[in-house]
C-alpha cells in the first residue's frame, strides 16, 4: 500500500508540475505583456515598471518558472529590497490588484465553497440515487418516464437561467426564501439555510440528473446479474435484494464518478456563484476574469487542477476499498 | 404410498408473443418425486430444463403465464403470492446454479453470503450463530481451512470451490429439495466428478430430495434415480435411470444417447441431434 | 485671497439657464431632467438606523492612497476627511470645493509657490488622537511610496519633493512639507498652481497618524479621520461602518451622518440587485445602490416605481475621439465634417434613450464648473448635418468618402453607439470599420499612440468638478502625449491652444479661470479633435425608506453623495 501511495503520488506531482507549466506558458509567454494585464485597469507607467520588477518579467523564462516553483514550495519575495512584497508558502502568486497573495485570496473563501459544494453534493446524491433507483425499479411507468423527463430538464436549462428563474419565482413572486445573504452559520442558522438552499439546489439540479440516469442504468443492468438472481433463490426479502445485491454494485461507478465530481467543485462553482452573489472561490475566479487578475486566475487554476488530480488518486483508492476485486496495482 | 416430495403435474409456461400470441416453453409437463429420491432432468438447451425449475422456485421472469399444479408435500405451491413463496424459497427447496463467478456477489465475503441465507430463514438466529453455521457448511462442502477461508471473496477462490460455496449456501438451510441447475458444465472434467461426489455424499448424509437438471447423459447416469427427457417443452420420455440407458424407448433419447462420445469411438465425425430445439421461449414449435 | 466661488458658480448658473440647458435644472443635477415625480429625497432623514448599499463590485482599495476610481470615493467620505472636499450635494453649487479639515480653501504666497491652511479646532480620529497638521502631512507623504502611492498622482505632480523620495517609510519625512505648529501646514510646489485647494481634496491627502499604513497595514483596516469608522470588512462580500463616536459634526459642513451603521453588501449580480430594490423586502427597503440595469427599466414603468426613480446626472463625456496624425483626419475640415454628420440623437438612443444619456454639444459636461453651452456644428434635432458635412468633404477633397477603423470595447451599448455613428457616416461615403477590443486591452490599446487606430469611443471624467483644469489640458495639450497611456487620442498639438492651457493655469482668480476653461472648450472645438457624443446618467432606485439623495458631481463619479443619505423611520427594517 506504502509503495502504491508513493508512486501514485509521485504522479501527482509530476503532473501538477505539468499542469504548472502549462499555465505559466498560457499567461506569462503568450499574454502579450504580463505586467500591464496583471497591472489592471487604474494602471499608470510607474507602476507597470514596480510590476516588471517584482515580477522578475526581465530574466529568462525558465528562471521565472523555477522561481514561480519555487515559491509553492518555500514562498518567494516579489522584487527586491524594501519594496519586496512577502509570498508566504504556498505561494501561488500575488494579486497586485488586491495586495494580496493569492492563496490568501482563496483560503478566505474556501470554506464558502466547500459549503456550497457539500450541501450540493448531499441533495444531488439523495435526489440522483433515489430517483435513479424509483426509475429502475418502476420501469416503464410514469414514475420512470417522470423522473427522467425531469433528469433531461436538469442537463438541458443552463445554470444561470435556472438560477435567475428559481430565485425570481421562490424570493420575488412566492417569498418563500429571503435574498441570499452573507451570513455563517454561527451567527443565524435560519438564515444560512435559507440563504445556501438555492445554490444547493441549483447545482445539485444538473448534477442529480446524470446521477439519476446513471443510477438508474447501473441498477437495471445489475438486476439482470446472476447473484441477484441468487439472492432472489436464497428467499431474501425484496428490499435486501435491492438494497444489498443491487444498489451496491451499482453505486460503485457512481461512488467514483462522484469524488471527481465533487474534487473538481472545490475549484469553486463561478456561474453559481455569481448569480447569487456568494463569496467564494469560484465569484473570485469570476471577477478576476472579468478584471484580467492573471495571478489569481492562475492560482486557482493550479489549485483547482491539485483537487482533481488528487481527487483522482482519492477516487481509486476508496474503489479498492469499494470492489474487492480491485487490487492496488503499481501501474 | 407416502405423499411425493415434489409433484409436478400438466405444467405448461408460456410468454406472450409481440403481435399478441403467446409461446409455450413448457407444455404439459408433470413428474413426481418421493422424499429423498432424485430426478433428472436432461434436455438439450432451450429444452425448457430451466425453466421448470424456475418455475417450481417461483422465479419465473415478469410475464410468464403458468398453468397446471406444483406440489411440495402436498402442499400447492405454484399460485402463492411471492411473500409465502419467499418462506419456502431457500429455505425448503434451495437452488444451485450454473456459473459460481457470476452467481456470487463479489461484493460480499463468502461466509457473509451464506450467513445471509441462514438469516432469513432463521430471523433470530445472532451473527455469531449464522457465523457457526455458515463455516461447517463450509467444512461440510469440504472447504479447506473454512474458518479462515469465509472472511474471502468469490474472486480468491477457483471454480469448484465456488461451486462448493454455492452448495454450502443452498446447504445452511437444510433444505428438503435442492436443485442443481447444470451445477457442473461450467467446471473442469475433474472438478465436475468432485462436485458430484459431493452432491451424493450429502444425500447420503441428509437424504435431501435432488433435482438435477443437466444435458449431459453421463452426469445423469451416476447421480438419478429416475429421468425425464424433455424435448422443446415436453417430456418425450420418463424412465428409472437404468433403463433409459438400456433400452431407450423414444428416438430423441436415443439420438441423445448416441451423441455421447465414447473413449472407443472410432475417430470421426461426432454425431449430432437433428432439428435442433428453438433457442429462445418466444418462438412457438412442437 | 477669498475667493467667491459661490456667488460666481450662481452667475454662471444664471447665464445657463438663460441659454436653455436641456434640462430645466441648469448645473443642479440633483434635479435632473424632473423626471423625479412623487418622493421627495430632500426631506430630512432622522437618525439612527443602518443604511444598506448593495452593489456588485467591492471596492479597488481602502487605503485611500491607493485608491483612484471613481466608485471608491463615495465610500471615502464616509471614513475620511481631507483638507478640502467636494461640497455636499445639496450645496447652491455641488461641483465646488469647500473647506473641511482645514478653515478655508489655503492661502497661497505672493510668488504662488507656497500655500498655507490652518486645521479646525476638535478634529480627532477614531481613537481620540486629535489630527495634527504633522498627521496630514504624513498621510500626504505616502503618495510617494511607490508600493502605495499609486492612487491620485496630484500630490506628487504638484507637490515638490526632493529627488528619488520614496515616501515616509523608505525616506523618512517630506521637507517640503512644513508644519510650524499644530494646527499650521505649509506647502511648497514646484511650480505655481492656483488651484491647489481642489488638489488638497483628493484621497492622498487623509491624514493617518505617524508611523502608521505600512505595507499592508490598510488593506483591511483603517484609521478614520470621518463619521464612521470600520467595523468589518469581509473582502469581496461586505464592509460594515459604525459611527465614530470621536467626530464632531461642529467641524464639519459638509457630513450629515444620519444612519447609525452603514452596510455594504458586495458581489451581488446587478441583476439580483435590482430585483432586491424592486421587491424592497426587509432591509431591502433601507437599501440603496448606483443606478439600475436598462434592462430593469420597463419593469419600473408602474406609477408607484415611477415616483421613486431618482435621475442621477452623468459627470463624464462619452466622445468619439478622432486620431489626427491619421489621414484624411488631419485636415480639419474632414474633421468638422465629421462633427456635423454624426447622429447625436441616434447615439442618444444607441445609450439607452432620454433617461440615460443626455446629447453633448461641448467637450465639458453640464457638471464642470466653467461649462460654457454652445453649438458649433448644429443640426436640426442634433440629427446631423448630412448637407454642410458634404459641403465640407468635397472642399477638402474627399466627395468620395474614405475608410476609417473605428476602435471600440466589446460592450453591448458602446457597439450600438459605434453602429450609429456608423450609419451617419455612411451616406457621406465614409466607411466606418469597426474594431472590437477586449474589455481587459481596450485602454491599452487606444492609449498606445503606436497602436491607435483612426478613431475610438471613449469616455472621460474629471478628477474635481471645480474647474475644467482636469478635463481639457490632459486631453488637448499635445506636451503631455506619452507613449503608453496617453489621454489625447486626438493626440492635438496646437501651439496656441497649449499656450492658452498655460494661461490660463496661471490665472490665480479661479472664476475668472474657469470661464476661460469655457471659453477654450469652443476655441478648441474649432479645431473638431473629437466629437462630443453624450453624458451618460444613470437612474437610481432607493429604498422606500430611504431619503436625503442627492448627486456629488465633485466626487469623480457623481454617485449618490452618501454623506447626506439617511432614514425616514429608523425603526423600520
Amino acid at each position: 500500500m506504502a509503495r502504491y501511495l508513493l508512486a501514485r503520488l509521485s504522479g501527482v506531482v509530476l503532473i501538477l508540475v505539468l499542469v504548472c507549466l502549462f499555465t505559466f506558458t498560457v499567461f506569462f509567454v503568450l499574454s502579450p505583456d504580463p505586467a500591464v494585464q496583471i497591472c489592471g485597469k487604474n494602471c499608470n507607467p510607474e507602476l507597470i515598471e514596480r510590476i516588471r520588477g517584482n515580477l522578475g518579467l526581465d530574466e529568462p523564462l525558465f528562471t521565472q518558472f523555477t522561481t514561480f516553483l519555487g515559491g509553492l514550495f518555500a514562498g518567494r519575495a516579489y522584487g527586491t529590497g524594501e519594496g519586496a512584497v512577502e509570498c508566504a508558502a504556498p505561494c501561488l502568486g500575488y494579486s497586485f490588484q488586491s495586495s494580496q497573495p493569492v492563496w490568501e485570496m482563496i483560503t478566505e473563501r474556501l470554506p464558502v465553497t466547500v459549503t456550497v459544494a457539500v450541501g450540493a453534493a448531499v441533495l444531488w446524491l439523495l435526489a440522483g440515487v433515489v430517483g435513479g433507483l424509483v426509475g429502475a425499479l418502476r420501469q416503464g411507468t410514469w414514475w420512470d418516464r417522470g423522473a427522467m423527463v425531469i433528469a433531461l430538464s436538469g442537463l438541458s436549462i443552463p445554470n444561470y437561467v435556472f438560477a435567475l428563474v428559481l430565485q425570481y419565482v421562490l424570493v420575488v413572486e412566492l417569498e418563500w426564501l429571503p435574498f441570499p445573504q452573507a451570513v455563517t452559520l454561527a451567527d443565524d442558522p435560519a438564515l444560512w439555510f435559507q440563504s445556501y438552499l438555492m445554490p444547493w439546489i441549483v447545482l445539485a439540479f444538473a448534477y442529480a440528473s446524470v446521477y439519476a440516469r446513471l443510477t438508474r442504468a447501473n441498477v437495471i443492468d445489475t438486476l439482470e446479474e446472476n447473484f441477484v438472481r441468487t439472492a432472489r433463490a436464497k428467499g431474501l426479502p425484496r428490499g435486501q435484494v435491492i438494497r444489498r445485491h443491487a444498489l451496491r454494485p451499482a453505486l460503485t461507478p457512481v461512488a467514483t464518478i462522484f469524488g471527481m465530481d465533487f474534487a473538481g467543485l472545490l475549484g469553486g462553482a463561478l456561474i453559481t456563484e455569481k448569480v447569487f452573489g456568494i463569496n467564494g472561490v469560484g465569484k473570485m475566479t469570476a471577477d478576476a476574469i472579468g478584471r484580467n487578475d492573471q495571478p489569481v486566475i492562475m492560482g486557482v487554476t493550479l489549485l483547482a487542477a491539485a483537487f482533481v488530480v488528487v481527487g483522482n488518486v482519492v477516487v481509486d483508492l476508496v474503489y479498492t476499498a469499494l470492489d474487492p476485486r480491485v487490487r492496488l496495482t503499481v501501474a | 404410498m407416502t405423499t411425493p416430495l415434489l409433484e409436478v403435474q400438466d405444467l405448461t409456461i408460456a410468454f406472450p408473443t409481440p403481435g399478441g400470441g403467446s409461446a409455450e416453453v413448457v407444455s404439459e409437463l408433470g413428474f413426481a418425486l418421493p422424499p429423498g429420491g432424485s430426478l433428472g432432468i436432461v434436455g438439450e438447451s432451450g429444452s425448457g430444463k430451466s425453466m421448470t425449475s424456475l418455475a417450481v422456485m417461483g422465479l419465473l421472469p415478469k410475464g410468464a403465464r403458468l398453468a397446471g399444479r406444483i406440489r411440495l408435500a402436498g402442499e400447492d405451491i405454484a399460485g402463492l403470492p411471492d411473500r409465502r413463496m419467499r418462506a419456502i424459497r431457500g429455505d425448503r427447496i434451495a437452488m444451485v446454479f450454473q456459473d459460481p463467478l457470476s452467481s456470487l456477489n463479489p461484493y460480499y465475503a463468502v461466509g457473509f453470503q451464506i450467513e445471509e441465507a441462514y438469516r432469513a430463514h432463521r430471523p433470530r438466529a445472532t451473527r455469531r450463530e449464522a457465523r457457526r453455521v455458515a463455516v461447517e457448511a463450509m467444512e461440510r462442502v469440504h472447504i479447506p481451512d473454512a474458518a479462515r477461508r469465509a472472511g474471502h471473496y468469490p474472486h480468491q477462490f477457483s471454480g469448484g470451490m465456488r461451486q462448493r460455496v454455492m452448495i454450502a449456501i443452498a446447504l445452511s438451510t437444510e433444505p428438503d429439495l435442492l436443485i442443481a441447475d447444470e451445477p457442473t458444465t461450467a467446471l473442469d472434467v475433474t472438478v465436475q466428478a468432485q462436485i458430484l461426489a459431493l452432491l451424493r455424499e450429502i444425500r447420503r448424509d441428509t437424504g435431501t430430495g435432488l433435482v438435477l437438471i443437466t444435458h449431459d447423459l453421463a452426469v445423469v447416469s451416476e447421480m438419478v434415480d429416475d429421468v425425464v427427457v424433455m424435448r422443446a417443452g415436453r417430456c418425450v420420455e420418463h424412465a428409472p435411470v437404468a433403463r433409459l440407458f438400456s433400452d431407450p424407448q423414444h428416438a430423441y433419447t436415443r439420438a441423445l444417447l448416441d451423441a455421447v462420445p465414447r473413449l472407443d469411438d472410432e475417430v470421426g465425425e461426432l454425431r449430432t441431434v437433428r432439428a435442433a430445439a428453438p433457442d429462445t421461449p418466444r418462438e412457438g414449435e412442437r | 485671497m477669498k475667493r467667491t466661488v459661490l456667488a460666481r458658480t450662481a452667475a454662471i448658473a444664471a447665464a445657463v439657464l438663460a441659454l436653455g440647458a436641456c434640462s430645466n435644472g441648469g448645473p443642479d443635477p440633483s434635479e435632473g431632467s424632473g423626471q423625479n415625480g412623487g418622493v421627495s429625497y430632500t426631506d430630512t432623514p432622522e437618525n439612527g438606523g443602518t443604511v444598506y448599499v448593495l452593489q456588485n463590485a467591492d471596492f479597488s482599495y481602502l487605503d485611500p492612497a491607493r485608491g483612484f476610481d471613481g466608485g471608491v470615493n463615495n465610500f471615502y467620505r464616509l471614513v475620511y476627511r481631507t483638507l478640502t472636499t467636494p461640497a455636499p450635494g445639496n450645496a447652491d453649487d455641488p461641483s465646488s470645493i469647500v473647506p473641511d479639515l482645514a478653515t478655508d480653501l489655503g492661502t497661497p504666497s505672493e510668488d504662488g509657490l507656497t500655500w498655507t491652511f490652518t486645521l479646525k479646532e476638535g478634529v480627532r480620529f477614531q481613537d481620540g488622537s486629535p489630527i495634527t497638521s504633522a498627521d496630514v502631512k504624513f498621510g500626504i507623504s505616502r503618495a510617494w511610496d511607490p508600493e502605495l502611492g499609486i492612487g491620485s498622482p496630484y500630490a506628487r505632480q504638484v507637490i515638490d519633493a526632493p529627488e528619488g523620495y520614496e515616501g515616509p517609510y523608505r525616506s523618512g519625512p517630506l521637507e517640503t512639507i512644513e508644519t510650524p505648529d499644530e494646527r499650521t501646514i505649509v506647502f511648497h510646489l514646484r511650480e505655481p498652481y492656483p488651484e491647489f485647494g481642489s488638489v488638497v481634496a483628493q484621497n492622498s491627502f487623509v491624514p493617518f497618524p505617524e508611523g502608521t499604513g505600512a505595507g499592508d497595514e490598510f488593506i483591511d483596516e483603517i484609521i478614520s479621520s470621518g463619521p464612521y469608522r470600520l467595523d468589518s470588512y469581509t473582502p469581496g462580500s461586505s464592509i460594515r461602518l459604525v459611527r465614530n463616536e470621536e467626530w464632531d459634526p461642529e467641524t464639519d459642513d459638509v457630513r450629515e451622518a444620519y444612519p447609525d451603521n452603514w452596510e455594504f453588501v458586495i458581489g451581488l449580480d446587478a441583476a439580483t440587485i435590482d430585483e432586491r430594490l424592486l421587491a424592497g423586502q426587509g432591509n431591502d427597503a433601507n437599501a440603496i445602490s448606483l443606478t439600475i440595469q436598462p434592462a430593469t427599466l420597463p419593469r419600473v414603468q408602474t406609477p408607484q416605481l415611477q415616483e421613486r426613480l431618482k435621475r442621477m446626472e452623468g459627470i463624464c463625456q462619452t466622445y468619439l475621439g478622432l486620431n489626427t496624425t491619421k489621414e484624411p483626419l488631419n485636415d480639419v475640415r474632414v474633421r468638422q465634417a465629421i462633427n456635423l454628420a454624426v447622429d447625436r440623437a441616434a447615439v442618444q438612443n444607441a445609450s439607452g434613450g432620454t433617461q440615460f444619456a443626455d446629447i453633448s454639444t461641448t467637450i465639458l459636461p453640464r457638471t464642470v464648473s466653467g461649462y460654457r453651452d454652445y453649438d458649433l456644428y448644429p443640426s436640426e434635432e442634433h440629427r446631423g448635418d448630412q448637407e454642410a458635412a458634404r459641403a465640407l468633404l468635397e472642399e477638402a477633397g474627399y466627395a468620395d468618402g474614405f475608410d476609417l477603423t473605428l476602435d471600440i470595447r466589446s460592450q453591448p451599448k458602446m457597439q450600438a453607439q459605434a453602429e450609429a455613428i456608423q450609419q451617419s457616416l455612411e451616406p457621406l461615403g465614409i466607411n466606418v470599420e469597426l474594431n472590437v477590443i477586449d474589455v481587459s486591452s481596450y485602454y491599452e490599446t487606444i492609449g498606445t499612440p503606436a497602436l491607435q487606430n483612426d478613431a475610438a469611443i471613449t469616455g472621460w471624467c474629471p478628477d474635481w468638478a471645480s474647474s475644467a483644469s482636469t478635463f481639457l489640458p490632459p486631453l488637448f495639450d499635445g506636451r503631455g502625449i506619452t507613449d503608453v497611456g496617453n489621454p489625447n487620442l486626438a493626440q492635438l498639438n496646437d501651439e496656441n491652444i497649449n499656450a492658452r492651457i498655460d494661461e490660463i493655469r496661471a490665472m490665480t482668480d479661479l472664476d475668472a479661470a474657469n470661464e476661460q476653461w469655457g471659453l477654450l472648450d469652443e476655441e478648441i472645438m474649432e479645431l473638431s479633435p473629437i466629437v462630443p457624443l453624450a453624458v451618460e446618467s444613470g437612474i437610481t432606485l432607493p429604498g422606500e425608506n430611504i431619503t436625503g439623495i442627492y448627486a456629488n458631481p465633485g466626487s469623480a463619479s457623481g454617485g449618490i453623495d452618501f454623506v447626506l443619505v439617511g432614514l425616514r423611520d429608523p425603526e423600520r427594517g
